[in-house]
């Protein structure tokens, strides 16, 4: 910061473990149910989060076989907005800070 | 499927449109906020629920609360104020999906009168739904909202096949499975047609 900054205080204000947690971030868990059909898991990750196919059906796979799957990671506000959007396609989703 | 437009298609018989206009009439009725948190001007400022003393809690239904789950897993505390500010919308994002299924099938046939039996079966005539973007998403959201909803209520698992082989042929829910595969399959038709 030069001399004529004049808002340099909201940067300093960051504490090192603040940095850390923001590199840690919340995620959107789907899990598995026995009702939702696998081809509409897989379109809901292709449309909503635009995910390749290859990818979406992967983590249909792991809902599937390993019960849940993280399907999306960033600020908690972000993975409130996923797991609401989540909700309204009908998927069993949670919130979780992943520490 | 997909139809001449190039569009995706919906294909139903007579019948059929009756009785999934009825599944989605009590879907509606099912999902519906409370009156007080429908005020219009409160819902376009974004403060439904915000004013309403009573704070809404999971669902004692299982089925409602598998349409509407606790966003937070372990964090009682956290979920319930998540759903004080978002059940509504959700809420009404589903009534709105059975609404427009709802009014796809008002065009198909008139469903103020009642079924004429005799009419079912001599017409038996088959509907076309062509579907736009928003039409299909509503219609896979609706979709999969009632097989939620009929798959909770039947309570159905991984084994479902061996657990409904076990139903006597008189039990009522061997009518509700027929239904419940039915869903899944225009469900799933759809999906393919996309």
């Amino acid at each position: 910061m030069g001399p004529m900054s004049v808002a340099p205080i909201e940067v300093e204000k960051h504490k090192p473990d603040e940095d850390v947690r923001a590199e840690t971030p919340w995620v959107c868990i789907v899990w598995n149910d026995p009702i939702n059909l696998m081809s509409y898991v897989t379109y809901v990750f292709q449309s909503y989060f635009g995910y390749p196919k290859k990818k979406a059906e992967k983590l249909m796979h792991d809902v599937h076989n390993k019960g849940r799957a993280v399907v999306s990671s960033g600020t908690r506000e972000e993975m409130e907005r996923d797991t609401t959007a989540m909700h309204g396609f009908g998927l069993w989703a949670t919130i979780q800070h992943d520490k | 499927m997909r139809g001449r437009s190039g569009r995706p298609e919906i294909v139903l018989e007579d019948m059929h449109v009756r009785v999934l206009a009825d599944l989605c009439g009590q879907l509606v009725e099912m999902v519906s906020p409370d009156d007080d948190a429908t005020d219009p001007l409160a819902a376009e400022l974004g403060l439904t629920g915000l004013g309403s003393s009573e704070v809404p809690v999971t669902p004692d239904d299982p089925a409602l609360a598998r349409l509407l789950p606790d966003a937070y897993a372990e964090d009682a505390e956290a979920a319930a104020e998540f759903r004080r500010y978002t059940e509504t919308d959700l809420r009404l994002r589903k009534r709105d999906n059975a609404r427009i299924v709802l009014a796809d099938l008002a065009e198909l046939v008139d469903l103020t009168e009642p079924a004429d039996a005799e009419e079912l079966r001599t017409q038996g005539g088959e509907h076309r739904v062509v579907l736009d973007a928003a039409g299909v998403q509503a219609w896979l959201g609706t979709l999969n909202d009632l097989r939620l909803v009929i798959g909770t209520r039947l309570e159905v698992t991984e084994d479902m096949e061996e657990f409904e082989a076990k139903l006597a042929d008189d039990d009522p829910r061997r009518w509700l499975f027929a239904v419940f595969h039915w869903l899944g399959g225009l469900q799933d038709s759809l999906l393919g047609a996309l």
